[in-house]
């Protein structure tokens, strides 16, 4: 089983799975004006898989799609006519972020970093967020890593 | 009843089946002959998907759930090398695949990573046990290897993550070297090939040994200390040669009289005799040796077998033993650690008429075979790289020509005024000279000085460390330098 089958497997596996429990979150969702159809809810797993493809990422789980719906939901900032099409973007900055911060990050961190800003400083811009706000945090993060990397080798 | 039938009649072909890739291999070749269902290989691989959901998470410390590509493959891989070790006791590919079917993949892993523990633990025991005995020789890359790289790979080899790797570089040759093994696995058998070589060498007198590099150096013009040179090769061939020559075992020097006749003796003999007279040799040493292990017999005849007869036989054909019998003889040749030397000019006549020369040519193969054949002294070298016949890159192959004795030669000279205030500090020397780069104000008068110091600026810490000491002891004998 070499990588390109687990993906695939993968893939069947987790596809009707995830469908379900994006769905189940609309129990939470509804309260905030918000919710996604079945169809919604493939295309966010499709874009998932693109993303993750197109990054070069491997996930072997559903949860962060999950969680990332979860985090948003409550943002006074998404409209239900935008919902789906803001989910699929802010997937996409978050495993951006995921390679640029070369895995610095723990998923929920990330999720919480991404939400805070976006509901605080970003006003709920996407382009914000995706520009200004993370590439601040990206560099801040490899400046800090670099800076460590330095003190360590002189302490050695 | 069905699986069972095919069990009995359909065998598994060992031949498609790698093995450095044995379970993913079993997998597919149980498919096939149908030793695996389809509803089996779904059950494997969704253990197999779970094992590796665990692995990932371990890796990121629970705190991801996905990783890039190359970290998911490596940590596959790492997977399959412990599956595979876990595997390793039963080499029947039927009882394999009766194990994965029907034993927990978790469980075979876990055999797998225990297996690989105790060939690490095993291992180190071996690498300090050849430490101890180390050879006492000047070989870089033997000493490096085993004071260093060996060293580092116990020290980051990373049995869960990364079992199939090797993180370090093991630069000194074997005999033999099987390159496809990985991780511990690799290590495991080069350590048991590096002790044996050692052992076989031990037998030898340290300066005899050393002796026998010195005019192998000779012989290939080579700086033998820098170069990758297995030591155990060169001890077995002119061990033959020496007991050939009529010397008692165990001895490896050949003298000039002595090379002369046997160079004669093995020309006059018909070829088809020589693998049975080298042999006999190579027998008789081991009988006359203290052979310990049938592991080391076994070695040194399969080394006679599959190279040194070959070797000895492509020399027969050409006529030609000087470059395979290491003798005395080489003592007449140029010592490679000084293939420019100080002191003996070029006539003016003869300088201007090899300067013309390379100046004519156009391929730098030429021009490098003309300096390195005709110029003997680094003055001339300097004089001709001062009337600029060479033209930009070229400069740099031929300082990548030069060994480091050579670049120090020169060194003396690009660093002449630094000298004058003690040895000099390449590594800040070169900084300070990049610095001035950048101002665009290299202080080097000579096109060759400054190609030169940005050549050195390429060069691998060890390296410009070799060349700095070089410049710092060579004997100050130059004139004027």
């Amino acid at each position: 089983m070499t990588l390109p089958l687990v993906l695939s497997s993968l893939d069947l596996v987790l596809k009707d799975i995830l469908i379900n429990e994006i769905i189940k979150i609309n129990d939470k969702s509804r309260k905030y004006g918000l919710f996604l159809s079945v169809e919604d809810a493939r295309e966010i797993i499709e874009a998932r898989n693109r993303v993750l493809r197109s990054y070069g990422r491997v996930e072997l789980d559903s949860g962060v799609t999950k969680k990332l719906i979860l985090s948003f939901c409550d943002s006074p900032f998404i409209n239900q006519e935008d919902y789906a099409i803001i989910i699929n973007d802010l997937q996409e900055i978050y495993y951006y972020l995921k390679n640029e911060t070369e895995d610095l990050i723990g998923d929920d961190e990330l999720l919480q970093i991404m939400k805070e800003l976006f509901n605080t400083s970003c006003g709920g811009s996407r382009e914000l967020l995706a520009g200004r706000e993370l590439d601040a945090l990206v560099r801040d993060l490899k400046y800090k890593s670099l800076l460590e990397e330095f003190l360590g080798e002189g302490k050695e | 009843m069905e699986l069972e039938m095919k069990e009995n009649n359909i065998p598994v072909r060992k031949e498609n089946l790698a093995p450095h890739q044995y379970t993913v291999t079993l997998l597919q070749e149980g498919l096939r002959s149908g030793l695996i269902s389809k509803q089996s290989m779904e059950n494997i691989q969704t253990q197999v998907l779970s094992l590796f959901k665990d692995l990932v998470l371990r890796y990121t410390k629970y705190g991801s759930t996905s990783v890039t590509v190359e970290t998911a493959e490596k940590l596959l891989n790492s997977l399959y090398f412990a599956l595979d070790a876990g595997m390793a006791a039963a080499d029947n590919p039927a009882e394999n695949i009766a194990l994965l079917k029907n034993t927990n993949i978790r469980e075979i892993y876990e055999q797998g990573i225990a297996v690989i523990s105790a060939c690490l633990r095993e291992s180190e025991k071996q690498y300090q046990n050849i430490r101890d005995n180390k050879l006492d020789i000047p070989l870089e890359a033997y000493n490096d290897t085993l004071e260093k790289a060996l060293a580092e790979f116990f020290r980051h080899y990373n049995i869960v993550f990364a079992a199939q790797d090797v993180p370090a570089s093991i630069d000194y040759p074997l005999l033999y070297d099987d390159q496809k093994g990985k991780g511990v696995f690799y290590i495991r058998q080069y350590l048991e090939r590096l002790a044996l070589e050692t052992e076989f060498c031990r037998f030898f007198r340290r300066e005899e040994i050393i002796k026998t590099l010195e005019n192998y150096g000779r012989t290939y013009n080579i700086v033998y200390e820098e170069t990758l040179i297995n030591v155990c090769e060169t001890v077995i061939t002119n061990a033959v040669f020496s007991f050939l020559a009529g010397n008692t075992v165990p001895g490896l020097a050949i003298s000039r009289l002595q090379y002369e006749i046997l160079s004669e003796k093995l020309q006059k003999i018909n070829p088809a005799e020589l693998p049975a007279l080298i042999a006999a040799s190579l027998q008789e040493i081991i009988n006359i040796y203290p052979v310990r292990h049938a592991k080391l017999r076994e070695y040194l005849l399969n080394y006679q077998d599959t190279a040194l007869i070959p070797r000895i036989l492509d020399a027969a054909g050409q006529g030609n033993f000087q470059r395979l019998i290491i003798s005395e003889a080489a003592q007449d040749l140029p010592d490679s650690h000084l293939s420019f030397q100080e002191g003996t000019r070029l006539s003016d006549e003869r300088f201007r008429l090899i300067f013309s020369y390379i100046l004519s040519r156009e391929k730098i193969a030429d021009k490098l075979q003309i300096i390195r054949s005709s110029i003997p002294s680094v003055q001339d070298l300097r004089d001709i790289l001062q009337g600029e016949c060479l033209f930009g890159e070229e400069y740099e192959a031929l300082f990548h020509a030069l060994n480091a004795v050579d670049l120090a030669l020169l060194g003396r000279r690009v660093f002449l005024e630094e000298r004058r205030s003690g040895p000099v500090r390449l590594a800040s020397l070169l900084t300070e000279s990049a610095e001035i780069d950048k101002g665009k104000e290299n202080e080097k008068e000579w096109e060759w000085e400054r190609r030169y110091l940005g050549f050195l600026q390429g060069l691998s810490r060890k390296k410009l460390k070799l060349v700095e000491r070089y410049i710092n002891e060579l004997e100050p004998a130059e004139n004027g330098n």
